[in-house]
């Protein structure tokens, strides 16, 4: 009866389909004939073909693969594996085919691995699937399928990962002119760039698949990796020799496994940094009050990682700050790691944080804290905080120091990320400013920001009769990069007051090309306005000179 | 308004309640000149170096504090900050003070500031936060590794300023004092897989950790007399890289090598009463 349903399914969507459906072998600089191709032309020519392929059937592959590795001639590693992979395949309503693959393996009886792929009508793959919660072992041993599924799943020319390259010549000496030149010039690139990878394999024989034929599939492969004299050489050996085509009665709707998508990757295993288990710091997180140092900040990163691992994790981290803030240590540590962590979800949270916390008196201070992450995370701040930030920096009636410290995180996103929303309200609070506490802080936020378009409020105030807002002024130059402001930064070191010298040096120490100020620094050197100022000119020249 | 200073006059009384303000018992080490304190070493081929400085102002009628980071030859600094007391302009006009606290460069927050005991007091700090530095590349025996890099850091400041005012001004002295806890921690990681080996450099590295201050005995009319207390950790930490390679038969990764790159007990500075000896 199931059979009945499939072939009449197939049947009525084939009908429909067969009128529009083109072979469209997709353009590539590789043209592989279609006789070399490992699947057989796809393009159904009758319904008996298409119930022959909505049958459910397996295929049985002997698999052996040799590998050897060697650094600097000597030996690496010598191993061979091999087993039987077991292909359950089964068509799809889109003229494609979907597979289970399974393997045993001779060495490691107990290690077995699963996987589903799909592939287009063009038996391109379209996706792979694997098992949810695999252990690190039966990730490695999901390499092996990757390796095989690969093989299987010939492209014409590149598969969409890049890394796989097929050529049509078929070579039979590895060391011929062609395989030395192709090795010679990827040296060259990886000199040129970072790590690369070379995969080059010879197809000796021409392969086809969903015919009762024999299949003999022998393969090499040669990895040279780096371009250091001791390079690294792994070339492996692989045979896939087809061993059966049947009909199953296996029917993998049935399973009860849970899917995840996969990319397919030559290397299964994770970065051995980059994952943290939120359990881990679920566990440690009551003994952030307690640690400090070295330990806190190492803790600290693993907190982050965790969230990058398990981004869900954000929210967990929120309430478990909004559970101590009453400890000011354990929360401001929360904070740090939901702003350095930078989502746009970590900063919802942190913003939700801020509103719950400005319900009391106790928690003002962590209020601030948010705040002062904002200023210091690397993170591009979303649109949405970027606004809150906007529009706190205006209340500066309800609460001046609110305000002031929005202003100053302001700044901060602003050099990020300019946009013009932004410079045009930092330049028109700047243009409130009421006191001298006013305008300094303005002016930090300007210094802050980098913004060489705000550089005309920054001129403004280096006219004052006020020292000490010329020196800020000053200073808010440092990161701004024009001509303009090299001029005014040259300029303010010839301020009499000595603060705002100071400040011109300062400033100096951040730009990135010093060029424009070698014959200030030299004149400063030689003739200091004071020792002090002599001995911080000395300092940058000589950063100067390192950094070149 | 608290980076800038709180424009209330100064009373008299701070001549009488000052009195605990800078001749701590901590610091005894003093000096009429800026002191710093800086290491150097090489990691992964590159420069690494902090250096802290503690001095007087440029206008010397205050502190400052910086402390400079060099990692995997880049510069950077961390931390900045200072106090200063601004004389009136007036007779009638006892001045302010001003205080400033910079992280990587960027001006955070400070607070209002808050008056105590004759002294005027500013704390800022900030929660842990980051800073990444440029990927660099690497070749750990056969593979070329790019790095990732970086430093997670936590700072605060405690700065002060207590004015001893007295007619005419020639007699009067400024006690100013600015005390940064910082704590920073290097961290390298790379890594790549090549089927049957793979290869990493990881690990950790206290840049700083502890506090350093420096308080001053500022006058009017001589050279200001500089205390330093604090004691700093310095450059400690191991570095590693491993390359592994997979062993089919018992189905899991092997060490194959596994160099340790920099690896430094690190240096411990004291001074003003402190000890970097630990029982």
């Amino acid at each position: 009866m199931r059979r009945l349903l499939i072939v009449s399914a197939v049947t009525a969507s084939a009908a429909l389909a067969l009128t529009a459906y083109q072979l469209a072998p997709p353009s590539s600089p590789f043209v592989i004939p279609s006789e070399n191709r490992v699947f057989a032309d796809r393009t159904p020519n009758s319904a008996e073909e298409l119930i022959e392929e909505a049958t459910l059937f397996r295929t049985t592959y002997e698999f052996k693969r040799k590998i050897e590795a060697t650094l600097s001639g000597k030996t690496l590693t010598n191993v061979s594996y091999e087993g039987t992979l077991f292909v359950d395949w089964k068509a799809t309503s889109d003229l494609g085919k979907s597979a289970v693959l399974s393997f045993q393996l001779k060495q490691v009886p107990d290690q077995k691995a699963k996987m589903k792929i799909r592939l287009d009508r063009d038996h391109r793959l379209v996706s792979v699937k694997i098992p949810e919660g695999l252990s690190q072992a039966d990730l490695d041993a999901i390499s092996i399928l990757k390796d095989l599924v690969s093989i299987l799943a010939y492209r014409h020319g590149e598969d969409s990962t890049g890394k796989y390259r097929f050529t049509e010549k078929e070579t039979q000496d590895v060391s011929s002119k062609e395989t030395v030149w192709t090795k010679q010039k990827i040296a060259y690139e990886s000199k040129a760039l970072s790590m690369i990878r070379f995969l080059k394999s010879h197809h000796e024989t021409r392969t086809s698949f969903g015919t009762q034929t024999p299949v003999y599939f022998r393969g090499r492969e040669e990895t040279q990796l780096g371009a250091t004299k001791d390079s690294l050489f792994t070339v492996s050996e692989y045979t896939l020799r087809k061993k059966g085509h049947e009909e199953t009665a296996l029917d993998h709707a049935q399973d009860s496994t849970i899917w995840k998508e996969s990319k397919l990757e030559l290397d299964s295993s994770e970065n051995i940094f980059a994952r943290v288990d939120w359990k881990e710091i679920e566990t440690a997180l009551p003994l952030t009050g307690t640690l400090r140092g070295p330990e806190r900040l190492q803790f600290f990163r693993k907190t982050v990682k965790a969230l990058k691992t398990d981004p869900s994790k954000t929210k967990a981290l929120r309430d478990w700050i909004s559970r101590h803030r009453g400890n000011a240590k354990m929360a401001s540590f929360g904070i740090g790691a939901l702003a350095t962590h930078g989502t746009p979800e970590a900063q919802k949270e942190l913003l939700d944080l801020f509103s719950e916390f400005g319900k009391t008196r106790q928690t003002k201070s962590l209020q601030h804290t948010i705040l002062g992450s904002f200023t210091t995370t690397e993170a591009k701040l979303i649109p949405e905080t970027r606004t809150f930030l906007s529009e706190l920096a205006g209340q500066k009636e309800t609460d001046l120091d609110l305000a002031m410290n929005a202003t100053l995180a302001m700044g901060s996103a602003m050099k990020k990320e300019p946009t013009a929303a932004d410079e045009q309200r930092l330049g028109e609070l700047a243009a409130t400013a009421q006191d001298r506490e006013e305008k300094l802080a303005y002016l930090d936020a300007i210094g802050n920001s980098g913004s060489a378009n705000l550089i005309s409020v920054v001129e403004d105030h280096l006219r004052s009769p006020d020292a000490t807002i010329r020196e800020k002024a000053t200073f808010a130059l440092r990161w701004m990069e024009s001509e303009q402001a090299t001029g005014l930064i040259v300029r303010s070191f010839e301020d009499p007051d000595v603060r705002v010298k100071s400040a011109a040096v300062k400033a100096v120490s951040y730009q990135k090309d010093f060029s424009a100020y070698q014959s200030m620094l030299a004149t400063c050197v030689q003739k200091p306005a004071s020792e002090k100022i002599g001995d911080l000119c000395k300092s940058v020249a000589q950063a100067q000179h390192e950094a070149e | 308004m608290g980076h800038s200073g709180y424009t209330s006059p100064f009373l008299l009384l701070a001549m009488v309640a000052g009195l605990a303000s800078i001749s701590s018992a901590e610091a005894t080490d003093s000096a009429s000149t800026g002191k710093t304190i800086e290491e150097k070493n090489r990691l992964l081929g590159r420069d690494l170096a902090v250096k802290n400085r503690y001095d007087t102002t440029a206008s010397e009628r205050g502190v400052e504090t910086t402390t400079d980071v060099k990692f995997l030859g880049k510069n950077r600094t961390l931390l900045e900050s200072n106090v200063e007391y601004i004389p009136g302009e007036t007779t009638n006009d006892p001045g302010s003070a001003e205080s400033d606290l910079y992280v990587g460069g960027m001006r955070v927050w400070t607070g209002k500031g808050r008056f105590e005991k004759g002294s005027f007091i500013y704390e800022g700090g900030i929660a842990p936060s980051q800073m990444a530095w440029p990927i660099v590349t690497y070749p750990l025996g056969p593979v070329l590794l790019q790095i990732d890099a970086g430093i997670s850091y936590e700072v605060g400041v405690e700065a002060r300023v207590t004015p001893f005012l007295s007619y005419p001004i020639e007699f009067s002295s400024i006690g100013a004092s600015v005390k940064a806890n910082a704590s920073a921690s290097g961290y390298v990681e790379g890594y790549a897989n090549f089927l049957v080996v793979r290869g990493g450099v990881g690990g950790e590295l206290t840049v700083l950790d502890g506090y350093g201050k420096v308080a001053a005995d500022i006058y009017f009319n001589q050279k200001p007399v500089l205390n330093y207390a604090g004691k700093l950790t310095l450059l400690q930490g191991r570095i590693y890289g491993f390359v592994d390679t997979f062993n089919v038969f018992g189905w899991k990764w092997k060490r194959w090598w596994n160099p340790t790159l920099f690896s430094w007990d690190g240096k411990c500075w004291a001074f003003g009463g402190e000890s970097c000896v630990a029982f």
